[in-house]
């Protein structure tokens, strides 16, 4: 009697997302000031959150697709040290983030001045 | 000439005393069916069901229905140790005001169901076959049997929902007599096909569908012009009874059922949205006695159903082909039933009662929701079996009963709802947590002059359910047909 194989429920619901901003390699980071709204694509599920460690945002999502839109100020450093203060963008309309326990992605900024 | 009267009484108890309730589970194994009956029978009759709920108790489900069956069924002994059986049926009827539910076979697939808020009236039609052989050999006894379910269910006007659904089952048991009792087990198999869409056709009601996930959710990404889908299910049961030789004795029933519904879309190349797992155990001990005059029996029941669906995450798009990255099971729901009933006959009369316990459970991970519910419940059946002449017999059944909640539990995340969504999940908490009380009446009359070779009967039956929140159901079930 083949029977259906008993199934396992899935339950590794969350992955701790780290979501990098790609500033290139001439600039050094020092702050960004700037929320990040991340929507999931199944439900339309959007969480948001400005907690920014350097360049990097750590949250716990749902495991699976989702549109990640940035929008804030930045300082960094040029390479002979020079300070700048600026608005930037950063948008993807697709990133997996459906790492068993945590999932890694970076964005590519653009500046808005 | 009383010895004869007597022995057609015994064979009309025998096919509708509350005591076949004793044997109803262990029936199910093909294998034991050569002594379901004493006699071979064939029964033909046309029968309607009509139900009406004052406020739909299940939105889903809409607030009633009226369904029409013309339906054949035969229990044959073909020689001392064969018999076959079989039925065939036709029901072609509606069902009235379903909302946020454009499928056929609802109780089956929820919570991965498509659905609107306009829904509507729907036509039904089902064809119904089945048929089976079993055969004892020794102390050894054999058996099979397959179902054949075909079904379809649409509406006229906007939303026009379509759903076709094909449904096969095939049975196979075996049984050994050991002692006075009889060990079985059997296994079935099953396969299921439902394709199900929705059409508008007015200019203006190019409304969305939902692709329902459960207690209110649902994958936004590939619901609104995403209406064609189609399910894709299988599964199986296997089980265990025993059961006396003679109507003493102890008797047990085992079972364990595991059954899984994958929804595709049609739209997006196949593409498997949801599926539901589905499992249900169910254990029965119990003891009965059968004097000459007096019967007496007890059992205890408990079920468990398991509905769990997982999401299936789609990537991103190369051409129309969706890879999915993973699947999380979002929607649980348990379900435990736990019963215990009494049954006393004495000569024409026969006493029922039934005492239980039920707990629902259902919760959607993220964003979290959750509603629970529990009920204990009561009823008391009475049934009276009597010839009033020698050829006009009667069976006369009444029954009431309560279900009580005893808790009930909401969470939802109602900043995050749409009010149209709200609206659909409270009213139906609002029907799950009330309490009810039913009662119901009916008569049978079975008339057979001793020269005809068909006896006729007739039906009425009526049941009325009352719910706390102060809407009602009414039932009328009424069937007329021929016995040979």
């Amino acid at each position: 009697m083949a029977l259906t194989a008993c199934h396992q429920d899935n339950e590794d619901y969350y992955t701790l997302a780290t979501i990098g901003l790609d500033t290139g390699d001439t600039l050094s980071v020092e702050r960004v000031q700037a929320m990040a709204h991340i929507t999931n694509l199944n439900s339309r599920h959007v969480v948001s959150t400005s907690d920014f460690i350097g360049s990097e945002v750590n949250i716990q999502l749902l495991r699976g697709a989702y549109q990640v839109n940035i929008e804030g100020i930045i300082r960094y450093s040029d390479k002979q040290g020079k300070s700048y203060t600026r608005s930037f963008r950063a948008v993807s309309d697709y990133v997996e983030l459906v790492g068993l326990e945590s999932s890694r992605t970076k964005l590519k900024i653009i500046f808005l001045d | 000439m009383t010895a004869e009267a007597a022995n057609v009484d015994s064979i009309y108890q025998d096919r509708h005393s509350l005591w076949r309730q004793t044997r109803e589970e262990s029936l199910r194994n093909p294998a034991l069916m050569t002594h379901a009956y004493q006699k071979s029978f064939t029964e033909l009759d046309v029968k309607t069901d009509y139900r009406k709920q004052t406020d739909a108790f299940c939105m889903e489900e809409g607030t009633g229905l009226f369904i029409p069956e013309v339906a054949a069924r035969s229990f044959i002994r073909l020689t001392r140790s064969s018999v076959v059986w079989g039925q065939a049926a036709y029901a072609n009827g509606k069902q009235y005001n379903k909302v946020y539910n454009n499928v056929a076979d609802f109780n089956l697939l929820y919570p991965d169901i498509i659905a609107d808020s306009l829904g509507g009236d729907t036509h039904r039609e089902r064809y119904l076959f089945s048929g089976g052989y079993a055969a004892e050999r020794g102390k050894w006894h054999l058996g099979g049997e397959l179902k054949f379910r075909a079904e379809q269910e649409f509406r006229t006007y906007d939303p026009r929902m379509r759903s076709v659904v094909s449904d096969l089952t095939l049975r196979a048991g075996v049984g050994r007599v050991v002692g006075k009792y009889t060990v079985g087990i059997w296994g079935e198999r099953n396969i299921y096909r439902q394709t199900a869409d929705v059409d508008f056709y007015g200019e203006a009601n190019g409304m969305g569908e939902l692709q329902m996930t459960g207690l209110g959710t649902s994958y936004v990404r590939f619901s609104g012009s995403n209406r064609d889908i189609f399910y894709q299910g299988k599964g199986g049961t296997l089980a265990a009874d025993i059961v006396p030789k003679s109507e003493n004795g102890w008797f047990g029933h085992l079972s364990w059922g595991m059954y899984q519904y994958e929804r595709l879309s049609d739209e997006y190349n196949s593409m498997p949205l949801t599926t539901l797992y589905r499992q249900q155990r169910g254990l029965t001990v119990g003891w009965k006695q059968q004097a000459e005059r007096k019967e007496k029996a007890f059992m205890i029941h408990a079920a468990y159903d398991k509905r769990a669906s997982d999401e299936h995450i789609a990537g991103s798009a190369s051409g129309q082909d969706y890879p999915i990255l993973t699947s999380l099971t979002m929607y649980k729901q348990h379900v435990w039933d736990i019963n215990a009933t009494a049954l006393y006959g004495q000569s024409q009369w026969r006493l029922l009662m039934r005492a239980g316990f039920l707990n629902h459970r259902e919760s959607y991970a993220y964003v979290e929701r959750k509603i629970e519910y529990a009920r204990v419940y009561g009823d008391v059946t009475a049934q009276w079996l009597t010839s009033v002449r020698k050829d006009l017999k009667l069976n006369i059944f009444g029954r009431a009963g309560y279900e009580g909640n005893v808790s009930h539990k909401i969470l939802m995340p109602y900043a995050n709802m749409t009010l149209g969504i709200k609206n659909y999940i409270q009213h139906n908490y609002k029907y799950q947590k009330a309490s009810y009380a039913h009662v119901q009446a009916g008569a049978r009359a079975d008339y057979k002059r001793e020269k005809w070779m068909v006896g006729i009967y007739g039906q009425l039956a009526t049941a009325w359910q009352f719910c706390s929140e102060g809407e009602h159901e009414s039932n009328l079930y009424l069937a007329i047909g021929i016995v040979f």
